[in-house]
C-alpha cells in the first residue's frame, strides 16, 4: 500500500509534465485544428533557456545565495524563450500555410520539428561561425565580443548532454514512512499553479473570451472585430510558455537535457492531449495525469518494461470506447 | 471491386519486388567479375588500400559524436586525433581522422561502416564504440575487409564472430560482471543485490552476467528491471526494485541514464551501494549530471591509461582537450596499431602510390604484440586480448579513485 501510494505520486509529477505540454498541443489544436509536431521541441528550446540563464546565475553565486530566486528566473527565461520560439514559428512556418492543405502544415510541423534540433545542436558552431566573420583583415565584431559570442553559444547548445546544477537536491519530507522529495513537491505545485491561471486566463479574460471565439468560428470572429492573428500569436506564445516552465522544470528535476530531449515527451503529451479530448484544456490536464498514473501503476504490477505497452494499450482501448477523448465534444469541432 | 483492386495491387508489388531482386543480384554479379580479376591477379588475397601521391591516408573512427553518449565519443575522436599527430605521416602519405557519428545505436553504425568500406584511403577503423553498434557493423568490416579494432566495446559476442580483422582492446563484459560481483560480494560484503539495465545488448548482457554469477556466488538477486534508452523518469522503476530492499543496484547501461537513476534512487530514500559497468566512467556526463548522487557509486574500467608513454600522450591530449574522459587512451592505442601495423606494410609502387596490402594488415596486427599506453597489448586467435585487467573506481568528490586492480590472463 504504502509503496503504490509512493508510486501515485511519482504518477502525479510525470503527469504534471505531460499535462503542462499536452496543453500546448491542445490549445492549438482549439483555435487552428492543426496538430504542432514542433511543440515537443519548443519545449526543449525552453529547457535549454533555462539551463544557460542558470548557469549564468550560478556562475555569479544566486543559486547559492538565493536557489529559489535562481529557480524563478530560470522559469520565466524557459518560459520566454519557449513563447517566443513559438510565435516565431507560428509566424514562419504555419501561418503562411494557413489556408493550405492540412497535410502541408503537418509536414511544415515536422521540418520545424527537425529544424529546432538541429539548431541547438549546432548552435556552438554558429558561433564560432559569426564570432569568426571578417573582411580582409578586419573583424567584424572585437576580440572581447567574439570570445563572448563563443562562450555563450558554448554554454547554450551544442550535440553534448547539458547538465544543470543540482539545485534541488534530493532531500524531502517523510510522511507515514514515504519520502515525498521537495523537488516533487515543487513540481506538481507549479503545474497547477499554471493549470489555474491558464483555467482562469481562458475563461475570466477578454482575451481568452476572443480565443474561445476564434476557437469556435475563426471566420465568424474576425467579422466581430476580433484580430485572428494576434489572437493566435497569442494561443502560441501561452502554450508554449507552458511547454518551456515544463522544460526548466524537467531540466532541474533529472539534471540533464539534450537536442532530442523533447521527442518522447513530446508524443505522451501529444497522446494526453488527444485521450483527453484534443482541443479542450481541462482535458489535457486529465489526460496528462492520467498517463502518468497509467505508467507507474502498470510498473507496479508488471515489469518495468511493459511501461509504455500498458500506457499506450490503455489508450488505444480508451479510444475505441469514446473516440472524441474523455472530455472532448462529439463532432471533432474543438472549443477551448 | 475492392478485393480485385488488393488483388492487382499485390501482383504488382511482389512483380516490382521480384524485378528489383533480379536486376540487383544481376548488378552484385557484374560489380564482383573485375573485382575477382584483381585479387586473382594480386598476392593478398583481400586486395589492397592503394593511396595515389598527394591523397590523405584515412583513420576511420566510429563513436556517438552527437546525443547523450557524445562525451565518450568525442574523447575517443580526441584520442584518436592525438595518436595521428604523434604518428605523423605514414611513408610519408598525411593521416587525417574521420570521424563517423554512430549514435551508439546499430541502424547509424551500419551507415557509418558502409562510407567508412567505401572509402577507398580507409586504412582501419577505430570503434564502434558501443557494442550495440559494433555487432552489426562489424558484419560490414568483415565484409569489406577493413581493419576494426575497438577500445569499449565490452559485450563479449563482439569478437565471437570469427572475422580476422576484427580486434578489441579491452576486458570483455564476461570479465567486468566477475571483478564487479568479487568487489561487491568480498570487499563490501554485499549480499543481495538489485539489477537495473538499459536493455541494449551491452547493458542487458553485462546485467544478465552480474546476474547469473552473483547468484552463483551465493547471493541474492531480489530484483532485476529493465528501462528504456533515453527515457528520463525511473522513479516507478526505482520505488520497484527498492522494494526487495537489496543492499546494493548493478547498474547495466551508459553514463547518460546511470546518473539520472543514481539520483532517483537517492532520491527515494535509497543509500547502499552503487555499482556499474564502464558505461559510467566518465567525470562530466556521470558524475557532474547526477547532481552529487554519484559520490561512493563503483565502477569497473578495463582500459586504464599509465603504462610507458601515458604522462607524454596526457599532456599532449589536455593542452588540447582536456582531461580524458574513459576512452580516450584506448582509442589512442587502437589507432596506434593500425598506423604501426600500417607503416609496416605498406610499399610504394612504380606509379609512385601507396600500397597497402589488407589481409597482412590484419596478419600484422595480430601477430605483432604493442606495448601502448594502456598497457601491453597482445591479440589471441579471437581478436581479443590475452592479458587484461580491470579496475575498479570509485567517485569520490570531483575524481574517480581507483580502489582494486584484477588481473587477468597472466
Amino acid at each position: 500500500m504504502q509503496k503504490l501510494i509512493e508510486q501515485l505520486i511519482n504518477g502525479l509529477t510525470v503527469g504534471s509534465f505531460y499535462a503542462l505540454i499536452a496543453l500546448g498541443y491542445t490549445m492549438v489544436y482549439g483555435v487552428l485544428s492543426m496538430i504542432n509536431f514542433a511543440h515537443g521541441d519548443i519545449f526543449m528550446v525552453g529547457a535549454y533557456w533555462g539551463c544557460f540563464t542558470i548557469s549564468k546565475l550560478s556562475d555569479i553565486g544566486l543559486t547559492e545565495s538565493n536557489p529559489a530566486l535562481a529557480i524563478i528566473i530560470a522559469l520565466i527565461a524557459g518560459a520566454f524563450g519557449s513563447a517566443i520560439t513559438g510565435i516565431i514559428v507560428e509566424r514562419l512556418a504555419y501561418r503562411p500555410l494557413r489556408n493550405a492543405s492540412r497535410l502541408a502544415t503537418l509536414i511544415s510541423a515536422i521540418g520545424t520539428s527537425i529544424f529546432l534540433e538541429e539548431l541547438v545542436r549546432l548552435v556552438p558552431t554558429f558561433g564560432s561561425f559569426i564570432a569568426s566573420i571578417h573582411f580582409g583583415d578586419k573583424n567584424l565584431f572585437p576580440e572581447s565580443w567574439s570570445t563572448a559570442i563563443i562562450d555563450a553559444t558554448k554554454t547554450f547548445g551544442g550535440a553534448m548532454v547539458k547538465t544543470y546544477p543540482g539545485i534541488l537536491g534530493t532531500e524531502g519530507i517523510t510522511v507515514g514512512g514515504i519520502v515525498i522529495s521537495y523537488s516533487r513537491i515543487m513540481i506538481m505545485t507549479v503545474a497547477v499553479v499554471f493549470m489555474i491561471l491558464l483555467y482562469m486566463l481562458v475563461r475570466l479574460t477578454k482575451t481568452g473570451k476572443a480565443m474561445r471565439a476564434v476557437s469556435e468560428d475563426q471566420e465568424t470572429a474576425a467579422l466581430m472585430g476580433i484580430n485572428v492573428n494576434k489572437i493566435i500569436s497569442n494561443t502560441f506564445f501561452i502554450g508554449s510558455a507552458l511547454a518551456g516552465v515544463a522544460g526548466v522544470m524537467m531540466g532541474l528535476f533529472y539534471l540533464q537535457i539534450r537536442p532530442l530531449m523533447g521527442f518522447t515527451p513530446g508524443i505522451k503529451a501529444f497522446t494526453a492531449a488527444v485521450v483527453g479530448g484534443i482541443g479542450n484544456i481541462p482535458g489535457a490536464m486529465l489526460g496528462g495525469y492520467l498517463l502518468g498514473l497509467i505508467e507507474v501503476i502498470s510498473v507496479q504490477f508488471l515489469p518495468a518494461i511493459y511501461k509504455d505497452i500498458v500506457a499506450f494499450v490503455v489508450l488505444i482501448i480508451m479510444l475505441i470506447v469514446k473516440p472524441t477523448g474523455i472530455l472532448g465534444n462529439s463532432g471533432g469541432k474543438s472549443k477551448l | 471491386m475492392s478485393k480485385r483492386y488488393v488483388f492487382i495491387s499485390v501482383l504488382t508489388i511482389t512483380t516490382l519486388l521480384l524485378a528489383a531482386c533480379g536486376s540487383s543480384a544481376a548488378a552484385t554479379e557484374e560489380a564482383a567479375a573485375p573485382a575477382a580479376d584483381a585479387e586473382a591477379a594480386a598476392e593478398d588475397e583481400w586486395g589492397y588500400i592503394t593511396v595515389p601521391a598527394g591523397e590523405k591516408v584515412v583513420l576511420g573512427l566510429s563513436s556517438a559524436l552527437s546525443a547523450g553518449y557524445a562525451a565518450y565519443g568525442q574523447d575517443m575522436l580526441n584520442g584518436a586525433t592525438v595518436a595521428v599527430q604523434d604518428f605523423g605521416d605514414l611513408n610519408g602519405w598525411e593521416i587525417e581522422v574521420e570521424g563517423g557519428d554512430d549514435q551508439c545505436e546499430g541502424a547509424p553504425g551500419v551507415t557509418v561502416a558502409e562510407q567508412f568500406a567505401a572509402n577507398p584511403y580507409m586504412v582501419g577503423v577505430v570503434g564502434p564504440m558501443c557494442s550495440g553498434t559494433a555487432i552489426p557493423a562489424m558484419d560490414i568490416y568483415g565484409e569489406h575487409h577493413v581493419i576494426m579494432i575497438t577500445p569499449s566495446s565490452t559485450a563479449i559476442p563482439v569478437t565471437a564472430a570469427g572475422y580476422e580483422n576484427v580486434f578489441r582492446i579491452v576486458a570483455n563484459d564476461d570479465l567486468q560482471a566477475e571483478v564487479a560481483v568479487d568487489y561487491m560480494f568480498n570487499e563490501l560484503g554485499v549480499t543481495t543485490l538489485g539489477i537495473v539495465n538499459d536493455q541494449s545488448i551491452y547493458g542487458q548482457g553485462i546485467a544478465e552476467a552480474v546476474q547469473t554469477k552473483f547468484e552463483a556466488a551465493g547471493g541474492t538477486v531480489t530484483g532485476f528491471e529493465g528501462i528504456t534508452r533515453g527515457d528520463q523518469d525511473f522513479s516507478a522503476v526505482v520505488s520497484t526494485i527498492l522494494e526487495g530492499e537489496p543492499e546494493a543496484i548493478y547498474w547495466g547501461g551508459m553514463d547518460a541514464e546511470g546518473a539520472l537513476l543514481v539520483n532517483q534512487l537517492r532520491a527515494a530514500g535509497f543509500e547502499g551501494v552503487y555499482f556499474g559497468p564502464d558505461g559510467i566512467k566518465s567525470i562530466p556526463s556521470f558524475v557532474e549530471a547526477s547532481g552529487g548522487a554519484a559520490e561512493g557509486a563503483y565502477m569497473t574500467f578495463g582500459a586504464v591509461g599509465g603504462a610507458t608513454g601515458y604522462e607524454e600522450f596526457l599532456e599532449n591530449f589536455s593542452a588540447q582537450f582536456g582531461d580524458p574522459i574513459a576512452y580516450g587512451p584506448g582509442s589512442y592505442d587502437a589507432a596506434m596499431i593500425i598506423l604501426n601495423a600500417a607503416k609496416a606494410v605498406a610499399t610504394v609502387d612504380s606509379d609512385g602510390n601507396l600500397v597497402i596490402p589488407k589481409k597482412a594488415l590484419a596478419d600484422m596486427i595480430r601477430a605483432t604484440p604493442f606495448d601502448g599506453i594502456t598497457g601491453h597489448l597482445e591479440f589471441d586467435e579471437n581478436g581479443d586480448l590475452k592479458v587484461v585487467s580491470i579496475t575498479v573506481f570509485q567517485a569520490q568528490g570531483n575524481e574517480l579513485v581507483p580502489m582494486k586492480v584484477y588481473d587477468f590472463g597472466q
